[in-house]
């Protein structure tokens, strides 16, 4: 357990360290977007492999988080701070709205509601022209400062990894609490949990409040970073990216959205360079096509194993309890 | 006492009556048995009274209190436990943790408490896990209470059940056809089981086709037939009632 925690160290100093190895600007903009990307993974990998439902809708509460976050720290002038709380607080909300057709539907029903979800707030998006800018854009946005100083990409990507690493925390903890148990209960067997005198209702709620709020968490830290928001990112092609995204990592992994989310970012642009311009997207979707087939538990519990075998660390049994 | 009690309760799937104007009573500390032939409406009674399926019209009370429109968690919670006659647990959760699903609302800890590992939530943890290792040992199952209940053989998934339905200290369990498909030592078991459970003042409900099982538990037995209570009394009297007979074997 100790040899554990102290490789689990070396590699996150290794991590961190990373942008001062590495400080091609363009490089460091990918990473911290792939980081992004981890975040609203991981929420999903929660919603979905842990409390059993599907949202294909994600972009729309990436998209909430984006625009209130930009909206509020730009028009209103509000901190950045607290223009990514409103964000987050925004996204819960409209979680809480999309958990309400769960109650009754499953499957591909629920993935058919969610996919509406998000088409109406692309719309939003789109045709709202006061508060989002349309098809025109969203300009201006405040990239990270603390009061004068401003961060620069490689604070940014600290920034972000702490974010990450204290959202996959929580979710470790909860994991492993009575709330994770009936989450876990629940994607097993509904019935049998209601029996068991848990509300199944009050369960989807909270999962997909809080999987909106990661999203709504990414798109407000997206919004920072990029400094101008149009509404391509916020399509349903963007929600079933990040589908993909937790998918290929490992639905029922920890870490599933971490690995898919870093990896499927950084993927097409390793497969950008060299004379693959025009195919790279095509090939990205090959190998997402061949992992899912292949590796239906997704590279997460692969890497994992991995790890194991290379360190010599002893399965811990942190899997039952 | 009566601990539970129908009035008028009915059940229709479409145009299938499966439980018509069952107006009945369930008493306190005793094993009450539902016998009746194949589609006489037994589940559907637990399921309604459960809140598995919302009740079609009619009324029901456990302990003086209307329960009818109460969903399943709800009625879980009052203190009405079941196992189901396809067993239901969780497979992707290890033995003790199936347990320890239905000790959920025993927590007070919320969210916030858990996040931050509090020494209220940590000993929270270890009196559940206390509570579910004793009941693991009620059933026989503490050895394996680190281990997949997947694969295990079916009896012993059906303590598991038992078990996970006793975690809700529960006043009335209701066991759906808990010795179909069991060994005789299995069988036997459970038998034991319901006796010490009866000690214990649980009121036991007990949907069975095995006679030999209702004749050495049940104190009282209703029998149904098409979703209607057709004899009800001690196993001794019901077995030789010509109505039951009649039900059962058809007539001569």
């Amino acid at each position: 357990m100790k040899k554990k925690i102290i490789f689990g160290l070396i590699g996150l100093a290794v991590i961190f360290l990373f942008p001062i190895i590495d400080n091609n600007t363009y490089h460091l903009y990918l990473l911290n977007r792939a980081l992004i990307h981890a975040i609203l993974a991981t929420g999903l990998v929660f919603l979905t492999g842990f409390a059993g439902q599907i949202s294909l809708g994600q972009a729309g509460f990436y998209a909430i988080g984006a625009y209130s976050s930009a909206y509020f720290s730009t028009r209103l002038g509000l901190p950045i701070f607290l223009g990514i709380i409103i964000g987050i607080g925004i996204s819960v909300l409209a979680g809480f709205l999309l958990s309400i057709p769960s109650f009754k539907l499953k499957a591909f029903f629920l993935s058919l509601v969610t996919i509406a979800f998000g088409q109406i707030i692309n719309m939003l998006v789109v045709n709202l022209q006061p508060i989002t800018g349309g098809p025109y854009g969203f300009f201006g946005i405040p990239f990270y400062h603390v009061g004068d100083y401003m961060l620069s990409f490689e604070n940014v990507f600290w920034l972000l990894g702490v974010i990450l690493l204290f959202t996959l925390y929580i979710m470790y903890k909860i994991k492993h609490s009575h709330y994770g148990r009936a989450m876990l209960a629940m994607n097993s067997d509904d019935v049998a949990t209601e029996t068991c005198g848990i509300s199944t209702k009050k369960l989807k709620i909270a999962a997909f409040g809080f999987s909106a709020g990661l999203a709504g968490l990414a798109g407000a830290l997206y919004a920072h970073l990029a400094g101008f928001l149009s509404p391509e990112p916020f399509t349903f092609f963007e929600s079933s990216n990040f589908v993909a995204m937790a998918v290929v990592g490992g639905l029922r992994d920890m870490l599933g959205g971490v690995v898919g989310g870093i990896g499927l970012t950084l993927l097409p642009e390793f497969l950008r360079f060299g004379g693959w311009e025009n195919y790279y997207l095509m090939v990205t979707s090959i190998i997402v096509i061949v992992i899912i087939i292949f590796m239906p538990k997704g590279l997460a519990p692969l890497l994992g194993n991995m790890f194991k075998k290379i360190f010599r660390v002893k399965s811990s049994n942190t899997k039952t309890l | 006492m009566d601990i539970l009690k129908t009035k008028n309760m009915t059940k229709s799937f479409g145009g299938v009556v499966a439980n018509k104007d069952l107006s009945l009573t369930i008493e306190e500390g005793k094993i009450t048995a539902f016998i009746g032939p194949n589609g006489s409406g037994k589940t559907t009674f637990i399921n309604v009274v459960t809140g598995v399926h919302p009740i079609t019209s009619g009324e029901i009370f456990f302990q003086d209190k209307e329960i009818s429109k109460y969903e399943s968690n709800q009625i879980s919670r009052l203190g009405i436990a079941r196992t189901f006659q396809k067993i239901r647990l969780f497979d992707n959760l290890s033995v003790i943790e199936n347990v320890l699903v239905a000790r959920k609302s025993f927590y007070k800890s919320g969210p916030i408490s858990v996040v931050f590992n509090t020494k209220k939530f940590r000993e929270e943890e270890r009196q559940n896990k206390e509570k579910a290792l004793e009941l693991l040992d009620l059933v026989g199952l503490k050895d394996k209470a680190y281990e997949s209940p997947k694969g295990m053989a079916y009896g012993l998934r059906r303590c598991l059940e038992i078990a996970r339905a006793l975690a809700l200290e529960p006043k009335l369990l209701f066991l759906d056809e808990p010795a179909a498909g069991m060994t005789r030592d299995e069988f036997k078991v459970i038998m034991d089981l319901m006796l010490v459970l009866r000690e214990r003042g649980i009121t036991t409900v007990l949907v069975e086709h095995t006679m030999d099982f209702i004749k050495a538990v049940a104190d009282w037995v209703y029998v149904l037939n098409f979703g209607e209570i057709i004899a009800k009394g001690p196993f001794d009297e019901i077995e030789k009632d010509p109505v039951v007979l009649k039900a059962y074997l058809g007539e001569e």
